[in-house]
């Protein structure tokens, strides 16, 4: 629960800039076994796009769902456009990492993408629930995202970037202003995240806010406007340029981080692993 | 072509066919969810500690509404008892099942063996009675029935969203430990419907095997309980046609049917419709919403999952 007396350490109380889309000030949660996150400060601008990078373990989705106003802030606050995250809903995109979904649910892309327009009160639209979700709306999503002849398929014969698509239709279905998405290319071929993140550009052009995770250190480098790198603690938030470097890196993944460029691309990795976080 | 009109003539059988047209209504509308969500297992335990509430409103001198009051006690009981016990605890979902499962259904026996003076028969709880099936047990059942195809077709949108991705469904505003709270109610609900007809032996059986036929023939989740229950009739009728003709039991007839048809439907149906699952079996239920136990290992080399 919120303690006042434990808040506000580093940030002074945020200003409520006009431009301020996500302000995390003093955030410590986690769940039963104790804390996941510690002491977490950022602000998110309008427009911004953000790479959340750290390990595995590292709490990016711990910090995702405290956004999202599932797990209560223990100490610090948030704020989602300048709302508690449990009144911002209605504004806020979602996308949970794919391994969480059910994919054998027997269900089709067109009704996944219009659970998206979930409201409570919507809830009682019975016509709607029983034809499948159509709506100018989600044929929309599903036209930006490239899935919209897969409307009426079932979402378990969909292919890996074709489940990814419809889960990022279901995101922006509702046209929200910030976007919180979880691991959305992870394990993805090259045309699917190239497609998605034209997509994520187009959308922070446009003013909306993206928190991405990510275990893509180059891309992050090369397309995001900000890395906030994680692990429990902040290691480092800025322009990737300033944070994707050896020794936030090395301090954040816990073992020697090679960090060089090669013109305009840059690379991270462990020296003897044969692993490497690369542009192709 | 008497065979076919002849079983009607009777009352008991007019009435075991109404009990049986419930049972298949309450029973594929509430068995879609115990399938696509993995739930046969706790549906099983439901019915059968449903006996214990019976008992012992049968020994408080209920009658038969009060006998089925006391059963849906003990099956919401139950339900709720095993969702929090493996929720508070690190008992898997599974043993909690199943301490729950004997616990009760033990004490359940115990209490009708203690009322066996008083003409209650064990085997008419255990394996149903069709002539044991009065008016108020009608009453009751239907109203149950309703009960249930309301509640259902006005949480839907919240019952199936929870079922698929319960992580999004709250990040959406819905309470998702309600609407998990609420649908096994239903499960206990259609419990207590189907164990006068079939008893809650076999009680599982029509939660499951009707739904989990129509799910290898059609694909969204209004088309497998329509299927379902289209299902659970032909296995009610079918049943009880062979009872009466066969002079056997009622109920195993009635599961009989029913199993035959997802065999039948299991052998014949598409390739494409019956589909491997990619993932496996999931037992959903006991997913944790928190995921807390993930990602332990910091370890840079381990990226995402391979798919």
């Amino acid at each position: 629960m919120p303690s006042p007396t434990n808040g506000p350490r580093q940030a002074p109380e945020a200003p409520a800039a006009p431009t301020a889309a996500v302000v995390v000030d003093g955030l410590t949660t986690g769940y039963d076994g104790g804390a996941a996150i510690e002491e977490i400060s950022f602000v998110a601008a309008r427009g911004d796009m953000v790479g959340l990078i750290g390990p595995n373990g590292s709490g990016k989705s711990t910090l995702i769902r405290a956004l999202l106003g599932l797990l209560p802030a223990w100490t610090g606050r948030v704020r989602v456009l300048g709302r508690e995250p449990e009144r911002a809903r209605a504004t806020v995109g979602y996308m949970p990492q794919a391994e969480h979904v059910d994919w054998t649910f027997p269900i089709t892309a067109q009704e996944v993408v219009a659970m998206g327009l979930y409201r409570p009160r919507l809830g009682r639209d019975l016509v709607r629930l029983f034809m499948g979700g159509r709506s100018p709306k989600v044929s929309a999503a599903m036209e930006r995202t490239g899935t919209a002849d897969l409307a009426s398929e079932q979402i378990r014969e969909l292919s890996a970037g074709q489940q990814r698509r419809v889960l990022l239709a279901r995101t922006l279905v509702k046209d929200p202003d910030v976007f919180l998405l979880d691991e959305p290319t992870a394990g993805l071929d090259v045309s699917v995240e190239e497609d998605m993140l034209q997509l994520f550009a187009e959308l922070a052009a446009a003013g909306k806010t993206l928190i991405v995770a990510t275990h893509d250190l180059a891309c992050v480098y090369r397309r995001y406007s900000s890395a906030l790198c994680i692990n429990r603690r902040l290691l480092a938030f800025g322009p990737p340029s300033s944070v994707l470097t050896e020794n936030v890196l090395t301090e954040a993944f816990g073992r020697h981080v090679l960090v060089f460029q090669i013109g305009e691309q840059m690379y991270a990795t462990e020296p003897h692993v044969d692993h490497a976080t690369h542009e192709t | 072509m008497d065979w076919l009109t002849d079983p009607w003539h009777f009352e008991f059988m007019q009435r075991a066919l109404l009990a049986g047209v419930f049972v298949a209504v309450a029973g594929a509308v509430v068995g879609t969810f115990v399938v696509v969500r993995g739930l046969a297992f706790l549906g099983d335990a439901v019915a059968h500690t449903s006996l214990a509430g019976a008992a012992v409103a049968f020994l408080a001198g209920g009658g038969s509404a009060l006998i089925s009051l006391g059963a849906g006690v003990a099956a919401v009981i139950t339900a709720l008892g095993v969702t929090t016990v493996s929720r508070r605890s690190r008992v898997r979902l599974d043993t909690a099942i199943a301490i729950f499962f004997a616990g009760l259904f033990a004490l359940g026996i115990l209490l009708v063996s203690r009322a066996r003076n008083y003409a209650l028969d064990l085997n008419s709880f255990l394996v149903g009675n069709i002539l044991g099936v009065s008016t108020t047990d009608l009453i009751v059942m239907g109203a149950l029935t309703a009960v249930i195809v309301a509640l259902t077709i006005y949480f839907f949108a919240e019952l199936r969203f929870v079922a698929y991705d319960p992580e999004m469904a709250a990040a959406s505003g819905v309470r998702v430990g309600l609407v998990e709270a609420g649908l096994l109610v239903l499960v206990a609900l259609a419990a207590v419907v189907a164990f006068r007809l079939v008893g809650v032996v076999l009680v599982v059986a029509m939660l499951v095997a009707p739904a989990a036929t129509a799910s290898l023939l059609v694909r969204r989740l209004p088309q497998i309980m329509l299927g379902g229950i289209v299902v659970g009739l032909v296995a009610v009728v079918a049943g009880l046609y062979a009872s009466f003709h066969l002079d056997v039991a009622t109920a195993p007839s009635i599961v009989l049917v029913a199993v035959l048809c997802f065999g039948v439907v299991f052998l014949l149906a598409p390739r494409g419709l019956r589909g491997p699952s990619s993932r496996g079996a999931r037992g959903d239920w006991s997913r944790p919403v928190d995921g807390a136990s993930r990602d332990q290992a910091p370890d840079i080399s381990s990226e995402s999952p391979s798919r």
